[in-house]
């Protein structure tokens, strides 16, 4: 019992950690504050170690666990012990990912075309995003590519992103 | 919007944040951040590279299509209709969070009013679009080039040209009433479209160069473009 309690607090503080450092990047860049150079450098380097640091602060928690498992006297402290290894495993998994995407913008997932002259969900003073290569001329929607935020296509063998 | 190959390796972009209201590209071969106005690296082992401009156009999709009746357009994914409503929350509530004070350049232009911007070989100048709407077409220079800037009736498809021609700068006039908007060059009468090809006169046949620009945020522009100037012929712009 003694020394069940400060395990258990050490694992739900690593799972906090973790998930700190996995939000970080996300959460600071927003479109609200001013952002200086430095910030970015900082928010870069915390969101290109963040999978790192995460699998390191999850073998920490494991260890703590195993712990915990070896020491126990009941099911109870590493019942409760698996939920911060949970989250601390989350946070391995969310580090890799595009958190902006998951809760707010994602790119499409099939890119399809119709001819100008059938297009009915775009009205006549809508705005499009032309672009012409050669003979193909191509118009992407401004309200779906403000959703989309990156829309990734190519003419003639050359790709491009369409972005907004 | 960029051509997506950076020394001969495609690149695949992912939304990763935002950086003084203009967003961040991460991509996912080197993990690089990308600044999405300027298309330039920010941060990463491809720091200070910047991807090549794909040139492209914002116009009305009634101007759009009547120019190009064999184009196609994007089509919407069933499963994200209400995203792309969404989306038009997102920006206006945005728009009602005010600019950060150190984004906010000195003068007379509002933060969010918007410009016209246009940079040619590093000299950039903004046109306000409230100007502009008034004064449509502008015959200017940038740097060392004669440029007419002209905005289409709806007060947003907006289109430069290169007034050069065979060695001429060109002086370009709005024909009254036309629409979309024609030009006549007073030296030769010849009569231009809104694409910048002559359709009358002794030029006819020929075009005129068009020049990139964008529509955007005053703060924005002159965050990525310091030097930037102003044009002035006339009178302040309408917030």
């Amino acid at each position: 019992m003694k020394k069940t309690v400060p395990s258990l607090v050490a694992l739900f503080g690593l799972a906090l950690v973790s998930a700190v450092l996995v939000a970080i990047p996300t959460a600071l860049t927003e479109p609200f504050t001013y952002h200086t150079p430095d910030l970015i450098e900082w928010l870069y380097a915390v969101r290109s170690w963040g999978t790192t640091a995460a699998i390191a602060l999850f073998a920490v928690g494991g260890l703590i666990f195993y712990r915990l498992w070896r020491q126990r006297t009941s099911v109870w402290a590493p019942a409760i012990g698996a939920l911060p290894m949970l989250l601390l495993a989350g946070s391995v998994f969310f580090s890799g990912q595009h958190l902006i995407e998951w809760m707010m913008f994602a790119p499409p997932e099939t890119i399809a075309y119709e001819a100008a002259s059938g297009a009915a969900h775009v009205a006549e003073s809508e705005y499009v995003m032309g672009v012409s290569v050669g003979d193909e001329a191509r118009a992407y929607p401004i309200l779906m590519v403000a959703y989309y935020h990156i829309v990734h296509d190519e003419i003639d063998g050359e790709p491009y992103v369409v972005t907004y | 919007m960029w051509r997506s190959e950076v020394n001969g390796q495609s690149l695949h972009f992912r939304l990763v944040g935002v950086n003084n209201q203009n967003f961040i590209m991460e991509d996912e071969e080197t993990g690089s951040w990308w600044q999405q106005v300027t298309g330039e690296a920010i941060q990463g082992p491809l720091k200070g590279e910047r991807l090549e401009a794909m040139p492209y156009e914002i116009l009305s999709f009634e101007l759009w299509r009547a120019e190009n009746p064999d184009g196609r357009v994007l089509s919407v994914e069933d499963n994200r209709l209400a995203d792309y409503a969404a989306a038009d929350w997102v920006e206006d509530l945005q728009a009602s969070f005010a600019v950060p004070e150190q984004l906010i350049p000195d003068g007379e232009l509002g933060p969010r009013d918007l410009v016209v911007g246009i940079n040619i070989d590093g000299r950039a100048k903004a046109y306000p679009l409230g100007t502009l709407q008034k004064q449509t077409p502008i015959s200017d220079t940038v740097g060392s080039t004669p440029v007419m800037v002209a905005v289409a009736d709806d007060g947003k498809s907006v289109r430069a040209f290169d007034r050069r021609l065979d060695g001429r700068v060109l002086e370009l006039y709005a024909v009254a009433g036309a629409n979309p908007p024609a030009f006549f060059d007073a030296t030769s009468g010849s009569r231009f479209d809104f694409r910048g090809v002559a359709t009358s006169g002794p030029l006819e046949g020929r075009h005129l160069e068009r020049i990139a620009s964008i529509t955007e945020f005053w703060f924005d522009w002159h965050e990525y473009n310091k030097d930037t100037s102003v044009y002035r012929g006339g009178s302040l712009p309408v917030r």
